[in-house]
């Protein structure tokens, strides 16, 4: 039987429409994704429970940052001070602050004060912190001006991809970038390893 | 059979019904010899011999498959090659970093991945699709039917501005190009008929919408 | 030699060489399409669940669902990718102990109060992670067993007893109570008791047998009493028959060229394995180099199971219990006798009773098949022969449960002799010098017990550290004499099953929670610290007698009356202990002060006299022998066939049974049996076929009123009228884990003319048409004929140290030709050596491996279907015929391939190769493909098909190792070569710019292998011991045909065996197909 009208059955076409709607779509969500990504904590500022102002104590008072995180030179944690670091001066200095009195309730109760933890890797990640001082890297170019910071923020993205640009020598702060290479006599490629079990053990 | 309904204005051509391939054929050559410019053929299934009757060129698609296909296979080759020997290379089983072995499997798919699709769309675009503004005039050639239009140039029959354009200074006409038998209906309603098409009619551009 | 399957024109079946079950002996095993079709599913792609498999699996039921509920569970926790991050704390202490580095390990000196192993403690932020053995202690030189591996998971145990508990006697119920409550019911108990008793186990600490002494001796009638079922009670008796003194000598198997073993399973689990392993590897050690001048120990071993000692023997006959004297005696008879050695061969007290040992007579009364018998009678002769020509070089042991038969004694006192006529005494047997100061904890002494409680003469029982609940059976009236005693304490990890009838269940500490001193030779001080504060509520033994001297106000005297008089506090024993020290300052002639002393010998451990004294070079002298306790060896009696009878033995991994309710020493797989998580009745290949039995029948045994039912294990290489099984099994009362591992044969023990008998019972065994699939790992890496273990005789090693190391075709990896350049390997590059004539099966670093890397328990469902997680495991392949087979054990670990398979399959390239020749494992990355796993030709690689991390809960996660990552289900482990030790040596000596030594690494199997046949190293560094192995001549690597290039090679394992170049062992590696 032949068609008697020279129209087809199906009304007029959808098929570009739908063929644009999904690739616009799928355009949007790519470009979300790359706009919003999902797993970085960089800027994460959370309260503390003692508002400890890094700007005060590093910066005004010019305290040095391994004074209280005093394992960073042999091991792999930098550690979070001991209260007992704390009350090396706040069994004196400034006692009428509430802040301080808490603190001292805190070392007398036999409490440790639960810091909120702003830098946090994943458990599969083994980052040692004494190697990197061990080669003259700053505690700034990972955690950025701690000196300046009331509330500690995270400041860099910590993920894999920014660690590897440093042990590439693409992001190396300068001075760590120049001793290492004298080091190891390598004046190109890379300037920490970058095998898998480096980090991951 | 109704006559096609001519919703637009714009004369698409005149067309002659054929009864067999070989007709269509000897049609075609000689419509090819009378010099027309503007016309198609049109027919179910392949037709031996009739592009080369209707003086068609060979399509550009196999340049598009071959140089899509060869930017895929240097995306592929190329990016294996960075990822493993540049950007971070590592060594995986003992193969050297440019194991370019390994890298075949990956290579040949983006070659027939890239030559694939872009055949696919460079065809239809070839095609004119999606094509919104014509519709077949006779649902018949896909089916039983051949054909062969002899088209109106595009703007055929409409007031034309288009002869004579002021270039700022002076109104100058448009240079008529010879492009062969000037296209008039009556006279190809009767060469077609004299080619011994049935069903001779003219018909109009109906789009889809 | 034994005879071989003849090869003749018409068979055409040649059985392979290296064989794991007897049945690849037979031609139907192979022609069998189902059974090759089973054994060809490494993997099992059939789904596991199906019913005919449920049903097989375990007649008590199991749990089937268990793994549709796990696959649900998980769905529901699928997580969203926009949660909120949550909060995570991070806690500093309150006042951080100086010695403590977040990250840092302290290693702290310790012992082992039971086996006297000195140990260092790898202590993370203040709790104990890893034992390893402390190299400043003269008996283990800085290894440890499987055992003293898994100990620290012993002090994480969750059903470990939390807090002092009063029990009824009469219901059994329970109640909590405070120390003060228990303290103040005890004591005024003791006031008014004068007929006290204190068992213990045996105890080794100078200062706590004083402190027992000074407390039994504040009653009128106190006695301490020690017992261990496993007790050397005949050895130290013999030694006082025989010699007068009542020592447990020291053996020094390093200094013998021949040892006899008759019965003593010195590698494994007589008197001090770790030592003697040791000392046995040194002469099995060789170098190609020297091949023409090669010289092995040659062990010769008797016995009636099949232990490691008889699995490394080069030359081992099979016996039933009871016999080991006749073969004493048949020695004794070749060297007095027929070759008229020794002054003793005129001595007709002793003659008269040798005389009746024939070799021949007795040779053919233990073994009814002539092959056998006449195999045997030449081994005899040729030892009498060799003995006598190695005088003062040779050895000769005996004892351990399996030959503790009512003859026990006069084996010893048989042994005793030939050790003496030999010279040995004073060479490789020690009774003078050094012996061993440990009380014999017999059984002697817990019979006299048992009747005074019988009798009504014991008012307070107080027990510590030891089970006769269990460990006694019924037979010796044990429990029926608990009844009369009126007041029972029992100190204990556990309610146990002799906590079970005690008014008072008071929680012990762990050894590791506790002070204490040892001193396990005469020259030998250790000192054990606690490496943990009390993880519960827990008191030591020590502090407990202190207490109650002082609450009870006892009379007691000297040290003990002093502590309890001053000022009250929590750490008396510590007090007393540091007190007593003092007496060993002195002793040891310091010219320090006490107190820096006292710091030393913490640090270090021990102290060893000897070499305070400048006494290392002394020899002892020998013990001269009474020939008069020859009248306790029996005269020779031919025994009556009596059928089967019954051989008790340990197992390495789970001795006595104390550490039953330890997940890592259950599943770690038995050396011989390679069996897991229960015990079995072993039984010969031929007996099974005779009585129609396969393996994993159940079977009833039966003798004197006590019956038991167990699973078959065909076990090659038994006698035949012998069957024999574990001990330290079926406790119910011993925690979650214990109760489900096997069945208790403690019961078939009993008491002939005031002995404690545990073998040579005649039993009946009768099938009961049950079926338990014991778990073995044993079927699961079958080498389908390819050659993956090597062995020769000496003669042949000296001829050609390279013999049989061909690979077919002939392809050395260095040689073969490719198609693109190596990998350079610049810097290190890790590689290992593993010494199969050194390796003795003993599993600890199977255990070690598990504690260093968080290897999970996968339990004994997942093991039967190949899912056990150890990241090493030793294969173990018999070789010759099923009746006397020889045996080799090979370490198989992940080889670190150059052209590793499975990193080239690996979708997401979580595997890949490190530029040290490691291969990694990226566990984060692994996305659970399982590519890897199919493609490894080595089957190392181990899937986490669960969350099996899970299983550690409670306190149990304590002993996680925090530097290395513990993995959830869906992702692949294997061996890392301890990456995790690589990085920290190599930071060690980063900054002042060294390389890493031998001396600075040790992977955690190469650190507590006993005998060092695991050398790990930097094979770029040709200093190191690795390189040179790799160098010497008998080096081969396992399927070096598919040219993998593993980075662990193997030496191949060398025979001290006559009749070397015969089918046997010139054979090729064939599977065992027909051909025509």
């Amino acid at each position: 039987m032949s068609i008697t009208s020279g129209h087809s059955n199906q009304g007029p076409g959808k098929g570009p429409i739908i063929a644009l709607s999904v690739l616009l779509l799928t355009a949007l969500a790519l470009g979300v994704v790359y706009v919003f990504p999902t797993v970085s904590n960089q800027g994460y500022a959370p309260d503390q429970p003692i508002p400890f102002s890094h700007k005060l104590h590093a910066g005004a008072n010019k305290i040095d940052c391994k004074y209280c995180h005093a394992a960073v030179e042999t091991s792999r944690h930098a550690t979070i001070p001991s209260m007992n670091v704390c009350m090396n001066c706040h069994s004196v200095v400034k006692l009428d602050s509430p802040h301080i009195q808490n603190l001292r309730k805190h070392f007398q109760e036999g409490k440790p004060v639960e810091w909120v933890r702003v830098h946090e890797l994943p458990d599969y990640v083994y980052f040692p912190h004494n190697r990197h001082v061990a080669k003259g890297l700053a505690c700034e170019s990972c955690h950025g001006e701690v000196k300046s910071m009331d509330k500690i923020s995270q400041f860099a993205k910590l993920n894999m991809g920014w660690c590897l640009k440093c042990h590439e020598g693409v992001t190396t702060p300068k001075a760590v970038l120049a001793r290492v290479r004298i080091e190891q006599k390598n004046p190109h490629g890379p300037i920490g390893p970058l095998h898998c079990t480096a980090c991951h053990n | 059979m109704s006559h096609a309904e001519s919703k637009g204005p714009e004369l698409a051509g005149v067309v002659g019904f054929f009864s067999s391939p070989e007709t269509l054929l000897k049609a075609t050559q000689k419509t090819r010899e009378a010099k027309y410019k503007h016309f198609d053929a049109y027919s179910p299934f392949p037709i031996h011999g009739l592009e080369k009757a209707q003086g068609l060129k060979r399509s550009p698609l196999p340049y598009v498959t071959f140089l899509a296909g060869l930017t895929g296979g240097c995306i592929g080759f190329g990016f294996q090659y960075w990822t493993s020997a540049i950007n971070w290379p590592l060594n995986v089983g003992g193969k050297p970093f440019n194991s370019w072995p390994a890298f075949i499997p990956v290579t040949f798919e983006l070659t027939v991945l890239l030559a694939g699709l872009s055949t696919v769309g460079a065809m239809f675009f070839l095609n004119g699709l999606p094509n919104i503004k014509k519709k077949a005039f006779d649902p018949g050639i896909t089916r039983d039917k051949f054909a062969l239009m002899i088209e109106a140039p595009p703007g055929f029959g409409q007031a034309s501005d288009d002869d004579e354009y002021f270039d700022g200074v002076t109104p100058v006409k448009k240079k008529v190009v010879d492009t062969g038998t000037a296209f008039e209906v009556s006279s190809a309603t009767s060469f077609l008929k004299g080619l011994g098409a049935t069903d001779i009619k003219t018909v109009y551009n109906e789009g889809w919408f | 030699m034994d005879k071989q399957p003849s090869t003749n024109t018409e068979t055409t079946f040649i059985p392979p060489r290296h064989w794991i079950g007897p049945e690849e002996l037979e031609a139907s095993y192979w022609s069998n399409p189902e059974i090759q079709e089973r054994r060809s599913q490494e993997f099992h792609d059939k789904p596991i669940e199906t019913l005919e498999m449920i049903e097989k699996l375990d007649t008590k039921g199991i749990a089937r669902r268990d793994f549709l509920t796990i696959m649900g569970a998980s769905m529901a926790m699928a997580s969203l990718s926009c949660a909120r991050r949550p909060v995570h704390k991070i806690i500093p202490y309150v006042v951080k102990p100086e010695e403590i580095i977040p990250g840092v390990p302290n290693w702290y000196a310790s012992t082992d109060p039971d086996t006297g192993l000195g140990l260092l403690v790898k202590n993370r932020e203040g709790r104990p992670i890893k034992m390893e053995g402390n190299p400043d202690h003269p008996v283990n030189s800085g290894k440890l067993h499987a055992r003293t591996q898994a100990a620290v998971l012993d002090l994480y145990d969750v059903d470990r007893l939390k807090e002092p508990l009063a029990g009824n006697r009469q219901d059994g119920s329970r109640k909590a109570v405070a120390w003060s409550e228990a303290d103040a019911a005890i004591a005024g108990k003791l006031q008014k008791a004068s007929k006290v008793r204190v068992l213990t186990g045996a105890v080794h600490g100078e200062s706590t047998r004083r402190l027992l002494k000074e407390f039994t001796g504040s009653f009128r009638a106190g006695e301490h009493v020690e017992y261990e079922p496993l007790n050397w009670e005949d050895i130290v008796e013999a030694s006082e028959e025989a010699y007068g003194t009542a020592v447990l000598p020291t053996y020094d198997f390093s200094k013998a060229e021949l040892i006899v073993s008759l019965g003593a399973d010195f590698l494994g689990t007589w008197t001090s394995p770790v030592e003697h392993a040791a000392q046995w590897a040194k002469n099995r050690k060789l170098d190609s180099k020297k091949a023409s001048s090669a010289k092995l120990s040659k062990l010769v071993t008797f016995e009636p199971n099949f232990t490691i000692t008889g699995a490394s023997s080069d030359e081992r006959f099979p016996v039933r219990p009871g016999d080991e004297l006749k073969i004493a005696m048949a020695i004794a008879y070749e060297l007095l006798m027929v070759r008229k050695f020794s002054s003793y061969a005129g001595n007709s007290q002793i003659t008269s009773i040798v005389q009746g040992y024939k070799t021949e007579t007795v040779a053919q009364e233990i073994w009814k098949d002539p092959a056998i018998s006449s195999a045997a009678t030449a081994a005899i002769k040729q030892l009498g022969k060799e003995l006598a020509e190695k005088r003062g070089k040779s050895l000769v042991v005996a004892g351990g449960l399996a030959s503790r038969t009512a003859n026990a004694l006069s084996l010893q006192i048989a042994t005793n002799f030939l050790n003496t006529i030999l010279d040995n005494e004073g060479n490789t047997v020690d009774g003078t010098l050094a012996p061993v100061i440990r009380p014999s904890a017999g059984f002697a002494g817990m019979a006299k017990l048992i009747k005074d409680m019988k009798a009504g003469e014991v008012e307070v029982l107080i027990v510590h550290h030891t089970n006769p609940g269990y460990t006694l059976g019924k037979a010796v009236g044990f429990e029926e004499a608990l009844s009369k005693v009126p007041f029972i304490v029992v100190l204990s990890d556990k309610d146990d099953e002799t906590a079970w009838h005690a008014d008072y269940i008071l929680a012990d500490h762990h050894f590791l929670e506790n002070w204490g001193d040892g001193r396990i030779r005469k020259n030998v001080y250790s000192l054990q610290q606690p490496v943990i504060a009390p993880l519960h509520s827990t008191r030591s033994l020590q502090d407990s007698l202190l207490t109650w001297i002082r609450a009870a106000k006892l009379p007691a005297s000297g040290l003990a009356a002093t502590i309890a008089k001053a000022p009250d506090t929590s750490n008396k024993w510590y007090d007393y202990l540091k007190a007593t020290w003092h007496e060993v300052h002195r002793e040891v002639g310091s010219a320090t002060n006490f107190d820096l002393f006292w710091e030393g010998a913490l640090r270090e451990g021990v102290v060893n006299l000897a070499r305070a004294k400048g006494l290392t070079h002394s020899k002892a002298s020998p013990r001269s022998f009474r020939a008069a306790c020859f009248s306790k060896v029996p005269a020779y009696k031919a025994d009556a066939d009596s059928g089967l009878t019954l051989a008790l033995y340990p197992k390495i991994s789970m001795g006595d049974g104390r550490s039953a309710n330890n997940p890592w020493l259950q599943e770690m797989p038995d050396p011989v049996s390679t069996a897991t998580w229960d015990n079995y009745l072993n039984m010969g290949p031929a007996t099974a076929k005779k009585m129609g039995i396969g393996q994993d029948d159940v079977v009833t045994v039966s003798a004197d009123g006590v019956s038991v039912e167990l699973p078959v294990n065909i076990q090659p290489g038994l006698h035949a009228g012998v069957v024999s099984a574990a001990i330290g099994y079926g406790r119910k009362k011993a925690g979650n884990v214990a109760k489900e591992a096997g069945w208790d044969v403690f019961p078939f023990l009993k008491v002939v003319n005031g002995r404690l008998v545990s073998s040579g019972t005649p039993v009946k065994v009768t099938k009961t048409g049950k079926f338990f699939k014991i778990a073995t790992t044993q079927w699961h890496n079958a080498t389908e004929g390819r050659p993956v273990v090597n062995d020769i005789t000496l003669a042949t090693f000296k001829k050609n140290p390279a013999a049989h190391n061909e690979t077919e075709p002939e392809l050395r990896m260095e040689t073969v030709p490719t198609i693109w350049t190596k990998h350079e390997y610049k810097g290190y590059r890790w590689g290992m050596s593993i010494d199969l004539n050194s390796c003795t099966g003993c599993g600890a670093c199977v255990v070690a491996c598990q504690a260093e890397n968080n290897v999970p328990v996968v339990g004994r469902k997942n093991v039967r279907v190949s899912r056990e997680m150890h990241w090493i495991r030793i294969d173990r392949y018999y070789s010759g015929n099923s009746e006397r087979p020889d045996v080799v054990f090979q370490p198989m670990l992940c080889q670190h391939c150059e052209n590793a398979p499975c990193e080239t399959v690996c979708p997401v390239l979580a595997t890949v190769h490190s530029p040290e020749g490691l291969n990694e494992q990226v566990y984060n990355r692994c996305v659970g493909t399982r590519y890897c796993q199919n493609n490894c030709p080595y089957k190392v690689r181990r899937f986490n098909f669960f969350d099996h991390w899970k299983a550690f809960a409670g306190n149990m996660n304590l002993a996680w190792n925090p530097d290395v990552t513990v993995r959830t289900r869906g992702i692949m482990e294997k061996c890392s070569f301890c990456v995790q030790r690589i990085r920290d040596a190599k930071e060690r000596v980063k900054d002042a710019g060294d390389r890493v030594k031998d001396s600075d690494i040790k992977t955690a199997c190469q650190q507590t292998c006993p005998t060092d046949a695991i050398v790990f190293g930097d094979i770029n560094n040709p200093e190191s011991r690795v390189s040179h192995l790799r160098e010497d001549e008998r080096t081969y690597r396992v399927l070096e045909v598919l040219n993998v290039k593993p980075s662990v090679s193997y030496l191949t394992k060398v025979r001290n065996k006559e009749g070397g170049e015969g089918e046997h062992l010139a054979q090729k590696e064939t599977s065992g197909h027909v051909t025509r």
